[in-house]
């Protein structure tokens, strides 16, 4: 003890003192009031944790790449902005957890409640998907587009996943449609607005579903990266394909899978066809399926409750048809795809987020993040395929809405990313591409086209 | 509607082409309107960053450690005047990195010029202060003006020529070929050593090798493209 000097320190024990009170009085006094004197309700926290999936988000934004992904509703009446905005103002306070900006804590970052009112809504620009500032946008973390009979949402993909978003998308669209004149009840993704949040919409669902096994299911075997002429820095390529819901559902069915399982399988043929044209080596295609876990554990939450699983193919093992590569992925999904799986793998997400690394500064776990998200996240698949789903709407609303687009935003190191939704019985499945070519999108949707699904097409390029 | 002869697939009423396979769209019962497109046409970017200022930025955020050496130098004086190497080395990283982007516009040959002859005065300055054994007229002076030289006709014909990308590359090779072998060969006379010959004779052969792969790539459209892929230029 003779080396500490013990006046410094008992300095820096009572400036911190001081600190913890005044934080914690202001807190306190806070809570205590009454929430219409300007007190805390309980479900409007002062702020929030990042769940466990978006914690590895912010840190590797860059100014050049974000992890988000878009949201649009094709309606049949040209959107008014004026109404819109009125409409993201009123929906706004049922999603306390989107109402958020970011902030750099000295271990994480937290998400606190936004000073400002509501984000702007936009103009819709050519290149979705555009990179994330946390200082812009009213620093709130997604944006609202519109464009003759298009609203769009753009997310951030630590705020939420694909079911969260879209569920603000039908709300916010419900609402809209509530100040033209019509009448919309509640009901499927259309939430509520007079009613207040759950506690369970809000929770970080990750920590109840932990498994006794942690078990990553990541592999380190090399795989295939399609690569082709980059586009322009900051801009994108899109092209949805929409089709009848039901022509694929049957389609679907011949094979023995579900839409998922068999659009992510022709996706794969896609690959694997590619890979053969472009090189002579035989790497493994791999085919990254996020899937929801709010079925199997009977959650709602609004926030991330999404894991991926990787499904491959080896083509050194020989030539496959296409009939062969939908049955290898039915079979390989299905039998990795059970809750014993999902809570052996959310164990090893939440082990990352414990013990020492707690205590580890923000920086340098921003750096072991990046360096791990560059080694085995992307790098050990080729292409990210995710499916949100079919959205339910009210009955009324379905007269003046017509489809729904979601998508992705480009990968980091592969640039193309797969999306899909179902509603109204259309079906989108949008590509989002960094090349300038267009062959994995041209084979896909021709390859449908052939197996008699009626397919229409509209892009950015 | 319109459909894709090539790919079957139906397009959107806006289209003018297909853009999966880039086939136009000609539909003769119906004629052409302007529809909007689904996306708009505006391009969101990043503001451009303010180069002057930045440039202006870091000379400043440069120049406090410098007066703090000479200052520390100045009041605490030791054996040598060690403060001046820092100056020195700091002014020389100036005219390198950050006077470029405070002027305006300026001629590339300037800027070589420039260059030139901040790399000799700082070499001079180094020269004058331990040896003297005239190496600085022998080599340093050649050298320098020569790889000048080359930067200079390399740059005026890429900017007079505007020629593509394997071009560029091939001259800068052979542009590093030719200096290595007047390096070699220089240091050669000035210390006598086979050595130097020697590994400038390898550095030569290798920048020409490399320079006449680019080429191959410039005149062979299939290797250009699969290195445009393989690569991700």
């Amino acid at each position: 003890m003779k080396f500490v000097n013990k006046k410094a320190l008992l300095y820096c024990v009572v400036y911190y003192g001081i600190i913890a009170t005044v934080k914690t009085c202001y807190y306190v006094s806070g809570v205590l009031r009454h929430p219409e004197q300007g007190g805390i309700m309980p479900q409007n926290r002062f702020w929030f944790k990042l769940d466990n999936a978006g914690k590895v988000f912010p840190g590797q934004n860059t100014s050049r790449w974000s992890n988000i992904f878009r949201s649009t509703m094709i309606m049949k009446e040209k959107v008014d902005p004026t109404l819109l905005a009125q409409a993201v103002e009123d929906v706004l306070p049922r999603f306390p957890c989107f109402d958020v900006c970011i902030k750099k804590g000295f271990f994480w970052f937290y998400l606190e409640k936004n000073p400002n009112a509501a984000p702007p809504v936009q103009p819709d620009i050519n290149n979705p998907c555009y990179r994330v500032r946390f200082n812009e946008n009213k620093r709130f973390l997604f944006r609202v587009f519109y464009r003759e009979n298009r609203v769009s949402v753009e997310f951030f993909h630590a705020l939420t996943d694909g079911y969260g978003a879209t569920t603000f998308l039908c709300t916010l669209c419900a609402q809209y449609l509530r100040l033209c004149g019509h009448d919309i009840s509640v009901g499927g993704n259309v939430l509520d607005i007079t009613q207040p949040a759950t506690k369970e919409e809000l929770s970080d669902p990750f920590r109840d579903c932990e498994g006794k096994t942690a078990r990553s299911m990541r592999s380190t075997r090399k795989v295939y990266h399609y690569r082709g002429t980059p586009l322009p820095a900051h801009t994108v390529g899109i092209i949805t394909g929409v089709m009848p819901m039901d022509v694929v559902h049957k389609k679907a069915k011949e094979y023995g899978a579900t839409v998922t399982e068999f659009l992510a399988a022709v996706l794969m043929w896609c690959f694997y066809i590619q890979q053969n044209k472009d090189t002579r080596r035989r790497d493994d295609v791999s085919v990254q399926i996020p899937v929801s876990l709010r079925k199997p554990f009977q959650r709602e939450s609004l926030r991330n409750f999404t894991l991926t699983y990787s499904i491959r193919l080896d083509p050194s093992l020989g030539d496959y048809t296409l009939e062969e590569i939908i049955r290898h992925f039915i079979l390989s999904l299905r039998l990795v795809n059970n809750t014993k799986n999902l809570k052996a793998m959310v164990a090893a997400n939440l082990k990352l987020e414990k013990g020492l690394m707690r205590f580890i500064p923000l920086a340098i776990k921003n750096f072991a993040v990046g360096l791990s998200f560059r080694l085995t996240g992307e790098h050990s698949t080729s292409v990210l395929f995710t499916n949100v789903g079919l959205i339910h709407l009210p009955e009324e609303m379905y007269e003046h809405v017509q489809w729904l687009n979601f998508f992705a935003g480009p990968g980091k190191i592969n640039g193309l990313r797969c999306g899909c939704a179902g509603m109204n019985g259309k079906l989108a499945v949008s590509f989002t591409d960094i090349c300038r070519e267009t062959e994995i999108e041209q084979r896909f949707f021709t390859t449908l086209v052939k197996m008699g699904i009626p397919v229409k097409i509209e892009s950015n390029r | 509607m319109s459909y894709c002869v090539h790919c079957g697939v139906e397009l959107d009423d806006s289209a003018a082409r297909c853009v999966l396979c880039n086939t136009p769209v000609c539909n003769p019962n119906k004629p052409p309107q302007d529809l909007p497109t689904p996306y708009s046409e505006k391009v969101l970017l990043p503001p451009q960053v303010r180069r002057r200022f930045t440039a202006f930025l870091l000379s400043m955020i440069l120049l406090l450690p410098n007066i703090v050496c000479l200052l520390t130098n100045l009041f605490l004086p030791g054996d040598i005047f060690w403060a001046k190497y820092v100056n020195i080395t700091s002014l020389f990283v100036w005219i390198l990195f950050l006077f470029p982007f405070l002027l305006k516009k300026i001629p590339a040959f300037v800027l070589v010029l420039i260059d030139s002859l901040s790399v000799l005065g700082y070499v001079f300055f180094f020269y004058m202060d331990f040896e003297q054994s005239g190496w600085f007229l022998r080599v340093a002076v050649p050298t320098v003006a020569v790889l000048a030289l080359s930067a200079g006709f390399t740059i005026e014909w890429c900017q007079r020529k505007k020629p593509d990308w394997p071009y560029i590359v091939f001259a800068v090779f052979l542009e590093v070929s030719v200096f290595s072998v007047f390096a070699g060969v220089s240091l050669y006379y000035q210390l006598s050593s086979v050595y130097a010959l020697l590994i400038g004779s390898i550095a030569a052969v290798s920048a020409l090798m490399t320079a006449f792969f680019f080429l191959a790539v410039k005149h062979n459209r299939h290797l250009r493209a699969w290195l445009s892929r393989r690569f991700f230029f």
